[in-house]
């Protein structure tokens, strides 16, 4: 699992408890979503929070800061973007557990499944 | 799909000089920008009463929309807006994220639209601190980067939005000056459940076309 950080002691952030948390969100429609994070209230249905790296700088030069393509992404674009916003780039892959390099082949099959003619 | 891919703006108006233009630059979100916002920014927005997005946090948001989209068959787009301080150097001046090919708000011509699910400006006092002395107009430029996206996904431009009700009349009036509204009493599209409180905004062929053709100068 990519590194996360649990907000709720109790709900650890294995594999199982953040499915059963994207699950349950899952539920609820998209405007529904909205007004949850609109009251602060997100992490009540999915307690987890991205685990932090490095500090960012709070500036960077034109280098550092890719345009994104202004085209639809393709399949391997999308997983690199979904690896690059679910892990900062400063954590240490010596800090992921076994059961999260696992994960890891279990989110490439998924989005390997959402390729972009298969989504709905 | 258009001929020839539209690209992002590479300019901004900018906010408090009538007629200037400034650089941005567009990027895709990573966790580190996620973090980077909570830290920076949203510790600032929480103290505004009135906005609507006070109380977010990306460092949830993120992950939660990435994952909960992938399992609904869909995909989100998180961008990054940057805008360019005196020094030269890039800094992070909004933020949002979009779900790929959702159904058009307008149930009278159903097809696929690109809908903008949060949307994040920095504030000109924030930004200053980082040394943006001259800001970019940062909505409009959201909204253009959706138009983009949306254009090069054969949508035709098309996009949705809700105007949360924490956002209050001026919210809402931002969007009217910009968008079309749908009315209070037309129903939604089937993914969304809840009922039509009249701040559903949305942007027809024509509306995007319109919008995409304004944006040209700036791309």
């Amino acid at each position: 699992m990519p590194d996360f950080e649990p907000l709720n002691p109790a709900a650890p952030a294995t594999v199982e408890n953040v499915a059963l948390a994207v699950a349950a969100l899952a539920r609820f429609d998209e405007a529904e979503i909205s007004e949850l994070v609109t009251q602060g209230r997100l992490s009540e249905v999915f307690p987890f929070r991205l685990a932090r790296g490095a500090p960012s700088e709070d500036t960077r030069s034109d280098a550092d800061v890719p345009q994104a393509s202004a085209l639809p992404l393709t399949d391997e674009a999308f997983a690199k973007l979904l690896k690059s916003s679910m892990r900062d780039s400063g954590a240490s892959a010596a800090r992921v557990p076994l059961h999260a390099k696992q994960s890891h082949g279990l989110l490439r099959g998924v989005v390997s499944l959402l390729s972009r003619d298969q989504r709905k | 799909m258009a001929s020839v891919p539209t690209q992002f703006a590479r300019f901004a108006p900018a906010r408090r000089k009538s007629g200037a233009n400034v650089r941005i630059r567009i990027s895709d979100m990573t966790a580190a920008d996620a973090w980077w916002w909570d830290v920076n920014v949203q510790t600032r927005l929480v103290l505004l009463p009135g906005r609507a997005d006070r109380l977010w946090s990306w460092t949830t948001m993120l992950p939660a929309c990435m994952y909960v989209q992938l399992s609904k068959g869909r995909r989100c787009r998180p961008l990054v807006v940057w805008a360019y301080a005196d020094s030269g150097r890039l800094v992070r001046a909004a933020m949002s994220i979009l779900i790929e090919r959702y159904p058009h708000l307008d149930v009278r011509a159903p097809g696929d639209a690109y809908f903008i699910w949060f949307m994040s400006t920095a504030t000109d006092t924030i930004l200053a601190r980082f040394g943006v002395s001259n800001p970019p107009s940062l909505g409009g430029t959201c909204i253009d980067n959706t138009l983009v996206l949306s254009v090069n996904d054969g949508c035709a431009g098309r996009l949705g939005l809700h105007a949360a009700p924490a956002g209050g009349a001026k919210l809402l009036n931002y969007y009217t000056a910009r968008l079309l509204q749908l009315p209070a009493a037309q129903p939604l599209p089937p993914p969304i459940r809840r009922r039509n409180d009249g701040r559903f905004f949305y942007a027809d062929d024509a509306r995007a076309a319109l919008l995409l053709s304004r944006g040209n100068a700036f791309r």
